[in-house]
């Protein structure tokens, strides 16, 4: 698997929604790896990178959650100067845009990862984004 | 607002009720006491009913507002239902006059909210929901700021029209505000909020909060 499924999830901008949605995620033990919520107003989607993707899925889908499985990629940055710039100009040259991303670090290996959406994911493995020339992350453990 | 009025202005601001078909404004007055509107009766006789039953209430008893036109005559109407919700008060009244008042109208029969000077349906915005397959539950929320009309609709978000893109949510905002708009002929504020924060209702769909103090 090339890419992983982040869970993208509505959430009102009112007072105490982030913190209801957190605290049935910690109750049900559920990690979170990575978490990004843009600038909003009334509303915002909210994105999580976690382990048991189905089952935090089915446990905010059962709460009434309006949630969403998203592929994306989640590639491993080379820890040197320019390790992101290599990867970005590496999407860019394979003519894909990149529609959002956000960074992630894997506290078991340590290393800094980028949750990236493009608007063709075939495209992208095509272009070299794919397993042979990254460390791409299909699954967390 | 009227207090407003009364007092930047230094004059008595008096209320007035009519209605187009029978002869426009001039169907009713407040006197000087203020607490209420005296129905011309050497013009037209005023029942209240219940809008249900259709049966005729007694005096203090809010229902529907109900005018037979007793001297018109191109246009001559009986028991024509007004929709207002309002009481009547045959007590004698501390100004001297003896026709009878009717209390500022409460609500409508048909629940006709009015917005902003413009007559607006319940069923009209729901329609346009309808059209969006955005109707699973909505409510509509009136409400007054600065003595102007406000009035927002608030729709749950549709689970099956969600794709994760913040993008498409505010879309489909933007194309309920503008269908609403001409539709109605108002800007009306649309809201998506969660599933299941609006409160379930019984029997009439839309719900409508109307948070005016109008009277």
């Amino acid at each position: 698997m090339n890419t992983i499924d982040q869970i993208s999830v509505f959430l009102e901008n009112r007072e105490g929604q982030l913190s209801g949605l957190l605290g049935l995620l910690a109750d049900n033990n559920i990690d979170i790896y990575a978490l990004n919520i843009p600038e909003t107003e009334d509303y915002g989607v909210l994105k999580i990178i976690v382990k048991d993707i189905e089952r935090t899925f089915n446990i905010l889908k059962k709460e009434n959650y309006v949630v969403v499985k998203t592929p994306i990629f989640l590639v491993g940055v080379p820890n040197k100067m320019g390790g992101l710039k290599g990867l970005v100009d590496a999407i860019s040259e394979a003519g894909i845009n990149i529609e959002y991303m956000y960074s992630m670090i894997d506290s078991n290996d340590g290393n800094a990862y980028m949750a990236i959406a493009v608007d063709d994911n075939d495209a992208m493995i095509r272009g070299g984004i794919n397993r042979a020339n990254w460390h791409l992350k299909g699954t967390l453990d | 607002m009227r207090k407003d009025i009364e007092s930047r202005l230094g004059i008595k601001a008096y209320d007035i009720y009519g209605l187009t078909e029978l002869c426009g404004p001039g169907v009713a007055f407040e006197c000087a006491e203020q607490n209420g509107l005296h129905i011309n009766e050497d013009h037209f006789i005023a029942e209240i009913i219940d809008p249900e039953t259709h049966e005729v209430l007694p005096y203090v008893e809010s229902g529907e507002l109900v005018f037979s036109a007793i001297d018109k005559q191109a246009f001559p109407l009986l028991r024509y239902r007004t929709k207002d919700i309002c009481v009547l008060d045959d007590s004698i009244c501390g100004c001297g006059r003896t026709f009878i008042k009717m209390s500022k109208p409460m609500g409508r029969s048909d629940g006709m909210l009015i917005v902003k000077g413009v007559n607006v349906f319940p069923s009209q915005i729901e329609t346009v929901l309808m059209q969006n397959e955005c109707s699973n539950n909505c409510q509509i929320v009136v409400d007054r700021e600065n003595n102007t009309d406000t009035i927002e609709v608030q729709v749950e978000m549709p689970v099956d029209k969600f794709s994760g893109k913040l993008s498409e949510i505010t879309s489909l905002e933007k194309k309920l505000y503008n269908s609403i708009r001409t539709m109605l002929g108002i800007k009306v504020d649309v809201r998506i909020v969660a599933p299941k924060s609006i409160e379930r209702s019984e029997g009439k769909a839309v719900k409508v909060i109307d948070r005016r103090n109008l009277s």
